[in-house]
């Protein structure tokens, strides 16, 4: 099938991808609405390629999250989805400018991207924690009503909050620092992959870090053909720059998690240093990573995590 | 409790809302849709398949934690593999 060169990102996949998208947040946003009828809700499921079991997993977050969780970081999630879809396919093409194929163009649209994708996941977790572990004297049964006085919680230092509004001001410093630990989380996801969405046309580190075209076309090329007459610049530096940012950003935000209630403090401190492990082997490799990522072994992440969770570390 | 969608997810600290609530459990237990059960047994198999770091760090969370958070997990990753 033919694209059309004056719309490449237009290509029936990437159509079908914004249908499917269309249809998540659809349904997403049905399931917040406590007048929905299943029936409607499984309507929506039909115009996802998914398998009996598949919608279960749809079902069980219908059931469960909208009462625990406000819909704003799924919301937010699904804009961090629209970001990934903007990627195009039409890299090579001679009439397009690389860098306008590229949605993350400098650190605050990479920011504003891992904030959607992770910040919003994290600040997720905190309203989970808060909904289970806390009893709602207003809203036994629908705790997440207590939340909805919080819409600003995400990271936005230009922006006056009112903390008069707020229940608690401490919540919001935590959901602040909770997102920025995504984001670190974040940075560690992105420089472990960054061979591998190269690959699928992704590329994640700003397109600012790049000195010019020329080493950001080369730096596509290298997971293309490894092989080449003149070995392009290594990714290394850009992929040590991400994990040492999110080194930073985990050891600022890292207090805060402490702040939480105390029986999700651990699992989310084992959470994090698991997933920092990978951090600490492309720190070890001195940023090399493969087209399949960084393996970590089990028995070291389960080091880390119960090292973390009991506060050995 | 946190999966049935009629009774509190934390017990209420008010000891005697607490037993009445315990109560009320026991003379009525609550129905628990059954597909929200198939769900999270289908949730932590994406979960075992997909991440590493949360099948390992999902062990130091206590139950009610662990089921919505695998629930959120496996949307996460279902809707990331439809895009």
């Amino acid at each position: 099938m033919d694209d059309d060169p004056a719309n490449p990102s237009d290509t029936p996949n990437h159509e079908i991808k914004t249908e499917y998208l269309a249809a998540i947040k659809a349904h997403l946003i049905k399931s917040y609405d406590p007048t929905i009828s299943r029936t409607t809700l499984d309507a929506i499921l039909d115009h996802l390629p998914l398998s009996q079991s598949d919608r279960t997993v749809f079902h069980t977050f219908s059931n469960l999250v909208p009462r625990l969780v406000p819909i704003h970081p799924f919301l937010e999630l699904c804009n961090g989805y629209e970001t990934d879809l903007r990627f195009t396919r039409r890299l090579a093409d001679p009439g397009r400018k690389l860098e306008d194929c590229l949605p993350i163009r400098d650190s605050a649209d990479l920011l504003a991207y891992a904030d959607d994708v992770a910040g919003s996941v994290a600040s997720a977790c905190c309203y989970l924690a808060w909904s289970i572990l806390l009893p709602s004297v207003d809203n036994p049964t629908r705790p997440v009503l207590d939340h909805t006085a919080w819409p600003n919680d995400r990271v936005d230092k230009t922006s006056e909050f009112d903390a008069t509004t707020a229940t608690s001001e401490d919540r919001i410093r935590i959901l602040q620092n909770a997102r920025e630990m995504g984001h670190a989380l974040q940075l560690v996801n992105i420089a472990r992959d960054v061979k591998k969405d190269a690959l699928n046309n992704r590329i994640y580190v700003p397109v600012s870090s790049f000195p010019d075209t020329t080493t950001l076309q080369s730096f596509l090329d290298l997971t293309r053909n490894p092989i080449l007459d003149q070995p392009p610049p290594s990714p290394n530096p850009y992929i040590l720059d991400l994990v040492e940012h999110a080194f930073e950003l985990r050891e600022k935000t890292a207090p805060y998690m402490e702040l939480l209630p105390r029986e999700a403090k651990g699992g989310l401190r084992a959470m994090v240093a698991s997933y920092f492990e990978i951090a600490e082997e492309i720190m070890r490799r001195g940023g090399e990573v493969e087209l399949t990522g960084v393996r970590v072994s089990r028995k070291k992440r389960l080091r880390a995590a119960a090292a973390a969770m009991w506060g050995f570390t | 409790m946190v999966l049935s969608p009629d009774l509190p997810p934390c017990p209420p600290t008010n000891l005697a809302k607490h037993i009445q609530l315990l109560a009320q459990i026991a003379f009525k237990p609550p129905s628990i849709p059954e597909d929200t059960l198939i769900g999270l047994v289908h949730a932590e198999e994406i979960l075992g398949e997909g991440s590493k770091s949360f099948d390992v760090a999902k062990l130091a969370f206590g139950r009610e934690m662990r089921i919505p958070l695998v629930a959120v997990y496996a949307w996460c990753r279902m809707t990331v593999s439809l895009l």
